[in-house]
């Protein structure tokens, strides 16, 4: 027997049923809304979890808590606190120093399965080490030293036990064991098995290697702890309990900090933003939807209530309506959003230096369903009330228009001019016009302000803050392990040289030499650096943080002399200089610096916020003593990180200069290029990498270069995330706008049928007409042009030239140019819509029409 | 004991200086079980006395007393709960709920009200009014005096105090008109209810116990 149905039960069901129309277009909105919201929660928490992973990612391992250089007894006593749940232990032999590993730190070590699973360097194809000569690496390493990912085949790597000494210990290793390389870390690892290590390690005294600074043969640990919360508290407690605070250091890993977390905070806040946005274009067109439709139906209601129905009950048809909606709508919206989202997390989180995963959290169905049924309650509440709130006898005479501001008396004596009667129209229900429009506005307010964010965008300016030509290559001694340049390093051969000047479209080069060399300080530089030292602070400052740098201060002051950087460079580095901010003081001429006896003088980094301040240098025209020769300074330039990056020596230097690469030759003829820049016309790009790649195949596995368009493309990789996303929430914004305007105009007319019927009984010709319902839909797109061009403008003008200004890749431009695109589509939109409604009227006859009541 | 009598009843509609007086000062007084006919031209504010009586509308001064109940005194809600459990409605164009079937229709008011229909009664009802083979059909496959009954059944079923009917006849031809007020006659007697009933046709007044006359918003005797 079929269960009896309640009778408010029945009318929802029946009501619902009735309105397959409107159904359709709020089930459609519906799923809109929810697919837009299962969107952003799928990236938002996928860059979440992505972003977490890519913090444990960098800092190269996600257990709580990693000891530094201990030994095997404090070890002990550590994971047997009881504040450990697990750990991994692991024992140093040292770094990898092949030539070919330069730029990737390998560090040979043995780790047990949770120390390697810890830092991310278990074997996901072979096995961890387990005999003698085994060894299981990364496919970074693999990739630096050539060999394919095949296990068995041998690997050879040298290192040292000492590493105050230069004496080298060479091994080869058969691979048991690779994993997929983790890009974001600064190290790899090249794990080696336990037995190997007891037999390396056997003798050592772990106590005084640590003591040396030494790491062969020293123990370090991760260590998972019971409880998550505050790992640095539960370090420092733990080192008390085992007494060890003193000889042993125990960090907490960054990635459980909170300031890591508010960092992605900060970076989903924009997609909080975008989900606020959601909801009002979502709340606009169901909205509009319920409330066009219980306008429709207020006679229905009235009746109801005549019979008795009350104010809840009737609120409960409603919402009964909507509800069914939701249960059809909103799971559709979920599994098409939660694809879309599968399907854009790799477009848009980037960065990641792999695909992201996308995550699969129940949080995100639950999160968007209550996010897409808040947005549909709150979307029905007002037509609810209107339905509860009907009177009985208002409603049979209600018309569909608000009762508030309506106009007693009309004032005009032109007549009824089809476009006045048109624009009377729209203000019948001004609610919903306004609504309507609204809609529409964000959609295009928001595709305007998502273009000019775009288009602001300036690659040539962060390029040239990145990188100064097309290409460079650079001696392999600047990426090495230690990083200290080698001026007389074999990289940049005779035969790459050759090569380069071979090259097809190359246009210029920039050689770049340099030298570290002791400098006797002139009076003049010497008065300049003790006022900028003493000035802000600058002194006590680096003596707080900087004791090295701080020591070499003094010692500069008290014997006049000071480590110093002599570059030679010419060609096309010589440009750089007269760009935009470079040059701080002085007025560069390039002719008579190459002509000999002068030159330029760098001032401290960061020093440039101020440029009339006193630079920690020599002023220009000061003459300055180098190798014998004097040189008169004719400018001071701010430092240029494409030229000077890599580290010079061991100690710090306090001054650059630059010369001509000619009279730098002179003066150190044994040196070779530390840097060679070259631009190539762009047809030509692509033969010179490649011609690069070869190089580095073929010649010499070390070499590292820069490519403009590598970088060019890879920086676009990036940015195209946040377009993507913003792209698509706009139009899919201004498609909910579009479906609002849709609905409005086919419900107006289809409710205003008698109304027409009648207007054409005395006497207007259906062309009238339907110049009358075009005219209302130009009205319609008028206004909603109108609205967007100031509110775009505004935005544009105010919003996003703020967020650009804090951006130092983007150069801010005015444009509105998605409106001025989207103006004749939505004027076509306009007239179309009440044109294809019109035909459809059109079918039934003036009689059938006026006769149609009820 | 009168079940529905009016004091000094007076509606407005308008304000200054456009006032229309639909009702001035009306005290009417109907016993229980009487057949009372209102008439009057239309204008002549016999729409707005039902409404009153009903519950609909709210006077602008005076009182209707229904049932030992001041509707003055009630609130919206508790008008919607006294009228679907007092008063049964009838109306020319029959208002039935369109997405209901005739039966749905029928019971609609009780099931509105949380109440088991008796079924027994409802039966007895429906066989008086002679729609038992319509009970499924939806109410646009009904002819006007099937729906008046219809609406006779759903104004019975919830076996009210008062039954109020405006022209319930108006719309249909005079001789199924004649078969309605015979069936509402026929009902009320038997379950001894109360009715008042608009219409402006004096034949069919003539049918009532009691007639009362309303020219412009006033009782003309």
């Amino acid at each position: 027997m079929k269960r009896k149905m309640s009778i408010i039960h029945t009318l929802t069901s029946r009501s619902f049923k009735a309105n397959k129309t409107r159904n359709t277009v709020a089930i459609f909105a519906i799923i809109l809304t929810t697919v837009m919201f299962t969107t952003l929660f799928v990236l938002s928490l996928s860059m979440i979890k992505n972003m977490r992973e890519m913090n444990f990612k960098q800092i190269g391992y996600n257990s709580h808590l990693s000891s530094g250089s201990i030994t095997d007894e404090d070890a002990e006593k550590i994971i047997s606190h009881n504040s450990v749940k697990d750990w991994g232990k692991s024992i140093v032999i040292g770094v990898a120093e092949n030539e070919e590993l330069n730029g990737r730190q390998t560090e040979i070590r043995y780790a047990d399965e949770n120390y390697a699973k810890s830092c991310f360097s278990y074997p996901t194809t072979g096995k961890l080490p387990v005999k003698e000569n085994e060894i299981a690496l990364d496919t970074i390493v693999l990739d630096k030293l050539g060999l394919p990912y095949e296990l068995g085949q041998e690997i050879t790597l040298k290192w040292r036990e000492d590493l105050n000494s230069d004496q080298y210990v060479t091994k080869t290793f058969i691979l048991s064991g690779y994993w997929e390389g983790n890009y974001a870390a600064t190290s790899s690892m090249a794990l080696v098995s336990e037995l190997f290590v007891s037999t390396e390690c056997s003798g050592i005294d772990q106590t005084a290697q640590i003591q040396n600074g030494q790491i062969f043969g020293t123990v370090t640990l991760h260590l998972n702890l019971k409880s998550e919360k505050n790992p640095e508290n539960s370090a420092e407690q733990l080192l008390a309990d085992t007494g060890l605070s003193d000889s042993v250091s125990l960090s907490a890993n960054a990635g459980y900090d909170s300031s890591a977390n508010n960092n992605i905070i900060r970076e989903i806040l924009p997609m909080a933003i975008c989900m606020i946005l959601v909801f009002v274009s979502g709340y606009l067109i169901i909205y509009n939807i319920f409330q066009i439709s219980v306008s429709g139906d207020i006679r229905f209601y009235g009746r109801l209530k005549t019979l008795g129905a009350s104010k809840k009950q009737l609120k409960k048809i409603i919402f009964g309506q909507a509800n069914r909606m939701s249960v059809i709508g909103i799971p559709i919206g979920l599994i098409i959003g939660y694809f879309l989202g599968a399907v854009l997390v790799p477009v848009i989180i980037t960065g990641l230096d792999e695909k992201a995963k996308t995550d699969v959290n129940p949080l995100i169905f639950i999160g968007s369903a209550l996010f897409a049924y808040l947005t549909v309650l709150i979307s029905c509440k007002k037509p609810a009330k209107i339905a509860g709130k009907v009177s009985p006898i208002e409603a049979l005479r209600y018309t569909d228009s608000g009762n508030d501001g309506i106009k007693k008396m009309k004032k005009s004596n032109t007549g009824a001019s089809i476009a006045k009667m048109a624009f009377a129209n729209l203000g019948r229900n001004k609610k919903r016009t306004v609504t309507v429009i609204c809609s529409l506005t964000l959609g295009l307010v928001l595709l305007s302000c998502v273009y000019a964010k775009t288009a602001s965008f300036d690659i040539d300016k962060y390029m040239s803050q990145t990188v100064i030509s097309d290409f460079e290559v650079e001696d392999s001694s600047i990426s090495s392990v230690f990083g200290i340049y080698d001026p007389h390093g074999t990289t940049i051969s005779p035969k790459l040289v050759r090569n380069i000047e071979e090259l097809q479209g190359l246009e210029s080069t920039g050689r770049l030499y340099s030298q570290v060399f002791t400098h006797k300080i002139g009076e003049s530089a010497l008065e300049n650096i003790q006022e900028y030292y003493n000035a802000d602070d600058r002194l006590s400052y680096i003596e707080a943080t900087e004791p090295a740098l701080a020591e070499a201060y003094h010692d500069m002051i008290e014997s006049g002399e000071c480590t110093s950087v002599l570059y030679g460079v010419d060609g096309l580095i010589l440009d750089t200089f007269s760009k935009d901010g470079i040059m701080l003081q002085g007025n560069f001429d390039k002719e008579k610096f190459l002509a000999g006896g002068y030159v330029i003088v760098e001032a401290a980094s960061g020093a440039e916020e101020n440029e009339y301040e006193t630079q920690p240098t020599y002023s220009v025209g000061d003459l300055v003593d180098l190798n014998g020769t004097q040189y008169e300074v004719m400018a001071i330039v701010t430092d240029i990180s494409a030229v000077t990056e890599g580290l010079n020596g061991n100690t710090p230097d306090f001054l650059s200069f630059y010369l001509p690469a000619d009279t730098f030759r002179q003066m150190y003829p044994d040196n070779t290029l530390r840097k060679l820049f070259f631009d190539v016309s762009e047809e030509y790009r692509a033969d010179a990498e490649q011609m690069l790649n070869e190089y580095r195949k073929d010649e010499d596995k070390s070499l590292n270069f820069t490519s403009k368009t590598t970088l060019t493309e890879h920086y676009k990789d990036q940015t195209r995330a946040n377009t993507v996303m913003g792209l698509a929430i706009s139009i899919i914004i201004a498609l909910v706008g579009i479906l609002n305007f849709i609905n409005s105009m086919v419900t107006a007319i289809v409710s205003r049928q008698k109304e027409f019927a009648m207007i054409q009984s005395i006497g207007m010709t259906k062309r009238q007409l339907r110049r009358m319902l075009i005219d209302e839909g130009l009205y319609y797109a008028a206004f909603t042009l109108i609205s967007s061009y100031i509110l775009s403008a505004l935005a544009v003008g105010i919003g996003v030239r703020m967020i650009v200004a804090n951006d130092w890749t983007s150069t801010f431009r005015f444009t509105l140019m998605p409106l001025t695109i989207c103006t004749p589509i939505l004027i076509a939109f306009a007239v179309l819509i009440p044109y294809i409604c019109f035909r459809n009227l059109e079918k039934q006859s003036i009689v059938e029409r006026l006769r149609a009541a009820d | 004991m009168s079940i529905l009598s009016t004091k000094n009843l007076t509606k407005q509609y308008g304000s200054e200086p456009n006032i229309v007086k639909a009702l001035d000062n009306v005290s009417i007084s109907v016993e229980p079980g009487e057949f009372v006919a209102i008439i009057g031209t239309s204008g002549s504010g016999k729409s707005t006395l039902l409404n009153m009586l009903g519950g609909l509308d709210r006077p602008t001064s005076g009182s209707v007393n229904v049932d030992n109940y001041e509707l003055g005194k009630l609130n919206d809600e508790d008008l919607t709960v006294f009228r679907r459990q007092r008063i049964g409605f009838i109306f020319q164009n029959y208002n039935l709920v369109p997405v209901l079937n005739v039966y749905e229709n029928i019971v609609m008011p009780i099931e509105l009200d949380r109440k088991k229909p008796d079924e027994n009664y409802i039966k007895e009802i429906i066989s008086i009014l002679g729609i038992e083979k319509k009970l499924y059909n939806m109410p646009n496959t009904l002819s006007g005096g099937q729906q008046q009954r219809v609406a006779i059944a759903r104004a019975l079923a919830g076996k009210p105090a008062i039954i109020l009917a405006d022209e319930p006849t108006g719309n249909l031809d005079s001789k199924t008109g004649d078969e309605v007020i015979g069936l509402l006659k026929v009902t009320s007697e038997k379950f001894n209810q109360t009715i008042v009933m608009i219409t402006h046709n004096p034949d069919i007044a003539d049918r009532a116990d009691r007639t009362i006359h309303i020219e412009d918003g006033k009782i003309a005797k």
